[in-house]
């Protein structure tokens, strides 16, 4: 069971500052929620900042979504790929900033761990299609983030999220229960939280603090799922490396929710392989 | 708590605007639900999208439109166009040259393009040139791309909102649906019509000298019926019911159908069952059976001496009573084994002589007043002069 409000806070206590958002990003949030909102609009709150500014237009105009002209700005990216594609790359980009490094070292590489960040993205939103999820946009970002409560424990407590991984190895236990031995909670219930206080789409937020324990009730559900096989499958195909030693099983609790068979899953992959490639300029978020 | 207490003012004016919003979001609600009840109130293709190019003008005034339609292949094809000049479908043409449009429809969702001018569009426009932008709209169907719109607005592409584009976005997909519905409602009519008309020559094709027959008789039946104005549905079932009103004849055995001489009384008791075996074949196809009382009674006489019930005056259906006089005038003014044709005007003469016996006088009188399209007929079929 995921944990309560009040045992994640308690638990939480002892990570002192937890990151905010930037207040472009905050702000970029909160006017994608009003449906009034004009492409103008939220161009001028972006290109207030300019490394961000520079970041989206250049993912805008990556071989991911392949857009078969160049996009020169802000407006013409949020006319074109919608704006909860901005939003979510807006957010994505400052998460990157501020959670991940270039550290390719020891028992847990942020290099690796970013390709199994990106590939999730990229496999949720391919199985979000797949299952008609209303927003493929939201099925990317949460697969993007789904594990940002990994990147917070890792920054905060090093030394023991290392001891978590190592339990996960010599175990071979699912990281989320080891984390709970050491930590009292889990990278989920920190991501959940986070993107909780950051105020992150509810379906997003859901997603994070819920994937590894897919199978609940209510309209959230579907993409708690999705990017719960959609994690499963990376970490099978061995795209990128998460720090979780435990075995890569995909939740019976799924086939209730989505209309998947494991015929299915193969033909996903391949896609994924395909979009992998397409999806480079994911990679080089950090320069 | 008073009125000046600074919570209470600033929870008031929340409750105000959750209000406001609330208010708005129903009005818009209310709309769309009006704006997609029209579009699915259309039953036919070519309604469902000229409906959807006036809903839309409602969401976001645009200045032209063109409206695609996939064809078998899977190609965007031109179906409508509004307001179009030369100069707007060069660039619309560069926009297809240039992938925008396949590259909109793969995305499923309403987006809008930045007027590129005629080359590439970082190129600055002309300032005194009037801003478009281009939304591009896919009309989706069961998750595929059966069409798009392309509404050329004279705006700024930064002032819409995501309001406009989920509007749009909701519009044509239940324009998407209403458009399969018409095309699966076309072809079920299709393949009706085709039924009926593969029944029909299979009749003509054992009875070699009836050919063209049953088409005949169709054609003066509906003749008939247009000129006593009956409602369309009427007409329909007495110009398909003609069509198969001798398709009983199927049972009955080549010696007989095909007999190079008069028939015999046994042998003439034999062929009148045709109306009855006709009206057992139709009964077994739910969507003919409306038909049925037409093929059965159509050898029924006003004056009740007819076969098989000898149902008199209005008690024969009016379809049947139809039938019944179309049928023995084609019969009168073509050459049949026992007879040579006989010309129109000795055919109209005789339908006259019995009209009160064999005919109901009304459809005689409507019989006489459409003549002359009835002989145009004969002419364009090259049947009896």
């Amino acid at each position: 069971m995921p944990l309560g409000h009040l045992e994640i806070d308690k638990a939480l206590a002892r990570f002192k500052d937890l990151p905010t958002l930037p207040d472009v990003v905050a702000r970029v949030m909160q006017i994608v929620g009003n449906p009034l909102t004009t492409a103008d609009d939220l161009n001028q709150v972006i290109s207030l900042d300019q490394a961000l500014t520079f970041k989206v237009l250049r993912l805008a105009n990556s071989a991911y979504y392949g857009f078969p002209k160049e996009i020169t700005n802000i407006t013409q990216a949020v006319t074109i790929l919608g704006f909860n594609t901005i939003r979510n790359l807006a957010l994505s980009v400052s998460v990157h900033k501020m959670l991940f490094s270039d550290r390719d070292k020891g028992l847990f590489s942020h290099r690796d761990f970013w390709k199994h960040c990106v590939a999730t993205a990229v496999a949720s939103r391919l199985l979000a299609r797949r299952v008609g999820y209303k927003s493929e946009d939201n099925a990317f970002t949460a697969g993007l983030l789904h594990d940002i409560g990994k990147s917070l424990l890792d920054r905060a407590a090093h030394e023991e999220f290392m001891a978590a991984i190592q339990l996960s190895k010599d175990e071979k236990l699912p990281l989320y229960v080891a984390e709970r031995r050491i930590f009292g909670l889990s990278h989920a219930d920190v991501g959940g939280r986070l993107a909780e206080i950051w105020n992150l789409p509810v379906d997003l937020r859901l997603a994070v603090a819920r994937h590894h324990e897919p199978g609940g009730e209510g309209p959230g559900e579907v993409l708690v799922a999705v990017v719960h096989v959609a994690n499963e499958l990376c970490r099978q195909a061995g795209h990128g490396a998460s720090g979780d030693h435990g075995p890569a099983e995909i939740s019976p609790a799924v086939s209730a929710i989505l209309d998947l068979r494991s015929a299915d899953y193969e033909p996903l992959l391949a896609e994924l392989a395909t979009q992998m490639k397409e999806a480079e300029e994911f990679f080089r978020f950090s320069r | 708590m008073s009125e000046n207490d600074p919570d209470l003012r600033r929870h008031i004016e929340t409750l105000e605007d959750i209000n406001e919003g609330l208010r708005t979001s129903f009005e818009e609600l209310a709309a769309l639900y009006r704006l997609s009840e029209t579009i699915s109130s259309a039953h036919t293709f070519s309604r469902v999208l000229s409906l959807l190019l006036e809903v839309v003008h409602e969401v976001v005034a645009y200045d032209a439109a063109v409206l695609y339609l996939a064809d078998e292949k899977g190609n965007m094809r031109a179906h409508l166009e509004r307001g179009l000049t030369p100069e707007l479908r060069a660039r619309i043409d560069a926009q297809k040259r240039d992938g925008l449009l396949a590259w909109a429809l793969k995305q499923g969702r309403a987006l809008v393009v930045p007027d590129s001018g005629e080359g590439s569009w970082t190129q600055a426009l002309p300032t005194d040139e009037v801003r478009k932008s281009f939304l591009l709209v896919p009309v989706m169907a069961r998750g595929r791309a059966v069409g798009l719109l392309n509404l050329v607005v004279f705006a700024e592409e930064g002032s819409f909102t995501q309001r406009d584009l989920s509007l749009l976005a909701i519009l044509a997909n239940q324009a998407g649906i209403a458009l399969e519905n018409a095309r699966l409602y076309d072809k079920i009519r299709r393949d009706y019509f085709d039924v009926i008309h593969s029944l029909a020559g299979a009749v003509d094709a054992r009875d070699h000298f009836t050919r063209q027959h049953s088409n005949r008789v169709s054609a003066y039946g509906t003749t008939i019926a247009q000129c006593m104005q009956l409602d369309a549905e009427m007409i329909e079932s007495i110009q398909y019911g003609a069509l198969l009103h001798d398709v009983g004849k199927i049972g009955i055995s080549d010696a007989i159908l095909n007999k190079p001489s008069r028939l015999t009384e046994e042998e003439f008791e034999i062929m009148k069952t045709h109306c009855v075996q006709g009206a057992g074949i139709l009964k077994g196809v739910e969507s003919l059976i409306p038909l049925v009382p037409l093929v059965l009674y159509h050898h029924e006489r006003f004056d009740g001496k007819g076969y098989p019930e000898g149902l008199a005056g209005k008690q024969i259906p009016l379809g049947a009573r139809v039938i019944n006089l179309a049928d023995s005038f084609e019969t009168i003014t073509s050459d049949r084994i026992y007879h040579k044709a006989r010309s129109m005007e000795e055919g109209l003469a005789e339908i006259e002589r019995c009209s009160g016996t064999q005919f109901d006088p009304e459809i005689v009188e409507a019989f006489k007043s459409c003549f002359e399209d009835i002989r145009a007929i004969v002419r364009g079929s090259g049947g009896a002069t």
